[in-house]
């Protein structure tokens, strides 16, 4: 063997090299060094991932993520969300025909009618989420959003001329309006027709979820524009969910969401207009039928959907001064609210799990709930 | 491990180092696609590396998509406000321009390193 | 008794013959793995090869890894195929660039750096074989550095095994 030196312990006296090289233990020792990398790839095989789907629904944007190793899986899943939301927004609709349309047309005749079994449950919600806000939460707006031009996919112009404010305020609608009576229902006074923006994105996302569940999908985050919910999470870390900086595209704090839990936001940021250089936003105040001017956004931690979606709204609404006292009448302990200054106000329950993004982090005032 | 492994060892990193400077910079580009989706559907599905233009059309109007420079655009929509435009040029895996109005969706596709698994806005 | 059956045997076919069998045993098994990257496999049949080279020298090493390749190809039903025209380009770069620095340098190269050696060689003649004939897109380029990172790593782990094999059954003569 050219280059080869005979090593000196190489045992002469072995009769058979091929004997010594591979003898039976020494054999099985090499097998099982061969086999180890093989049992290594195949446990890294169909790993669980992350599958994000967006999708254009209920006239926002909306994410399913569903963390699972069945690709297929994720993709029937994400298809069931945009089917069941592309239903309920057909259902929904405040005026293009509908189950929600006709209802809003029936109420506006003032007699009695048989509400569909597809609104009946909505809007025995809207009337107790009024209630609990104390009306700062009105489920019966629509006719105010279209005043303003909020109520299409366009944005308005130019804010609506004073007259028209004035006589949607003395109407002042209200859930109070409706009379029910089992499955039947009338209006007591004009100009009463629902609205489902505020809460019925969040009921839509505690049903699409649902769904997701009955799939046999444990881990993922349904989130429409502000409305998210998630379940599970994605491997052994916590899902982390950021929440939009009033002022841009920047993430302000973060959570860290715990098995099953929503997050809702509101913010003025959603929807606006600027006409002769004042910004006009579409939360609207039901006391003043304009837009809200004490608040930048809201953010409400809640397992209702619902709730928490039509408590964002109400808070919004009721800004810093109220805060505690509303969001303590509607039951929401995790709330966080940032001022027109950037300022921020939360309750104690919400600051432990807040985490803030931005440097310097904002002053923060605590607001105790009252019951 | 003598000193000539350590010198091959040494070798093949440098090679490997070598390749990453030479070939990887391009791999993001070509790679990168955009998706399109009007409606409900899927209407296109673009490299990032092909300059192009193209109408999409919605209830709304016509979006039209500009592809160029390895990164695509919202160029024109028939939004009022203008949002699905303001949302500048898309390059970055995530990026996104929405046209609600239109039901006109871009987003660039893969796999986006966030920190984030979604964001509350 | 024709004159076939007279037809002799020496030692060194025998171990030829045995340390084939592991390594076509292996090659098998690797080809049933799925591979996240087309191309990148761990190689590990490349332990057996370096191994014949050291301890038995070039020829054993040259006809271990050729046979490997044919009788590989043929058990997993890829005989003539792309796949066995990659396998044996790159069983042929990764034995040309093991003898050349074995002739060069001889024992200052333990297993560890012929097997990253042989890795890399084995990845380079393979995307070169891939890249001239079968797939001549530059796209294909971007892969490279991914390859290669694989075979280096796989080298330094086949590499590992083989020198722990060899520190335990060192050299021997012929």
């Amino acid at each position: 063997m050219r280059g080869r030196p005979q090593p000196e312990h190489a045992p002469q006296s072995c009769a058979h090299p091929v004997d010594r090289a591979l003898t039976h233990t020494s054999m099985t020792r090499t097998l099982t060094l061969l086999l180890i990398p093989f049992v290594l790839l195949l446990a890294a095989c169909e790993r669980p991932a992350i599958h994000t789907e967006r999708m254009l629904a209920f006239g926002t944007l909306v994410e399913v993520s569903i963390y699972t190793a069945d690709e297929d899986l994720a993709r029937a899943g994400a298809n069931a969300v945009r089917e069941d939301f592309e239903y309920m927004h057909r259902a929904w609709h405040p005026w293009q025909p509908g189950a929600m349309g006709r209802t809003n047309q029936l109420l506006a005749m003032e007699g009695w009618f048989s509400v569909s079994p597809s609104i009946l449950p909505l809007l025995k919600l809207a009337a107790e989420l009024e209630a609990a806000s104390d009306g700062l939460f009105n489920p019966v707006m629509g006719e105010l959003m279209e005043i303003w031009g909020f109520h299409g996919d366009e944005e308005p112009q130019a804010p609506p001329e004073e007259e028209r404010i004035q006589e949607w305020l003395e109407r002042a609608p209200s859930t109070r309006y409706i009379e029910l009576d089992g499955i039947r229902a009338r209006a007591t006074r004009p100009g009463v027709r629902l609205d489902p923006g505020g809460f019925a994105k969040g009921y839509a996302v505690d049903r699409a979820m649902e769904r997701l569940m009955d799939m046999g999908i444990d881990h993922a985050i349904i989130n429409a524009g502000g409305d998210l919910r998630a379940i599970g999470q994605p491997g052994r870390r916590a899902w982390r969910i950021g929440i939009r900086h009033p002022d841009g595209e920047g993430v302000l704090a973060s959570l860290e969401l715990q098995g099953d839990e929503s997050v809702y936001t509101s913010g003025d940021y959603e929807r606006y207009f600027v006409h002769d250089g004042t910004r006009y936003h579409h939360i609207l105040d039901p006391r003043t039928a304009r837009p809200a001017r004490e608040t930048r956004s809201v953010t409400v931690m809640h397992h209702d959907g619902a709730l928490a979606d039509a408590a964002s709204t109400a808070l919004f609404v009721a800004g810093p001064e109220r805060l505690g006292e509303i969001a303590g009448r509607m039951g929401v302990h995790k709330v966080m609210l940032v001022d027109p200054d950037g300022e921020v106000h939360m309750t104690g329950a919400m600051a432990e799990r807040i985490r803030f993004e931005i440097d310097p982090a904002p002053t923060v005032h605590i607001v105790e709930l009252s019951q | 491990m003598t000193r000539a492994d350590t010198l091959v060892v040494l070798a093949a990193a440098l090679l490997v180092g070598w390749s990453y400077t030479q070939f990887w910079g391009t791999l993001s580009t070509p790679g990168a696609e955009v998706r399109i989706v009007a409606g409900g559907e899927e209407f296109a599905r673009l490299p990032l590396n092909t300059d192009t233009r193209l109408d999409v059309p919605g209830p709304a109007g016509v979006t039209l998509v500009e592809i160029s420079d390895g990164a695509a655009r919202c160029a024109r929509s028939p939004g009022a406000a203008g949002i699905c435009q303001r949302s500048g040029w898309l390059r970055e895996a995530g990026d996104m321009a929405v046209s609600l109005p239109n039901r006109v969706l871009i987003e660039v596709l893969g796999d986006a390193e966030t920190r984030f698994d979604s964001i509350n806005y | 008794m024709s004159g076939l059956m007279l037809l002799s045997t020496t030692r060194e076919d025998h171990l030829v013959a045995w340390l084939a069998a592991l390594a076509i045993a292996i090659h098998v098994l690797e080809s049933a793995l799925p591979s996240p990257i087309p191309g990148v496999k761990p190689g590990l049949a490349n332990v057996i090869t370096v191994l014949a080279l050291v301890m038995f020298g070039w020829r054993v090493a040259a006809w271990v890894s050729l046979l490997r390749v044919l009788a590989g190809s043929l058990l997993t039903g890829t005989f003539l195929s792309p796949t066995f025209l990659l396998s044996l380009s790159g069983a042929a770069a990764s034995l040309a660039a093991l003898l050349v620095a074995h002739a060069l340098v001889g024992q200052r190269l333990s297993p560890l750096g012929l097997c990253v050696l042989a890795a890399m060689a084995h990845m380079l003649g393979q995307f070169a074989i891939a890249y001239a004939l079968i797939i001549p897109h530059p796209a294909l380029l971007n892969l490279l550095p991914v390859l290669l990172s694989a075979a280096l790593l796989f080298g330094l782990v086949t590499g590992t095994m083989a020198a722990r094999i060899y520190r335990q059954h060192p050299a021997v003569s012929t």
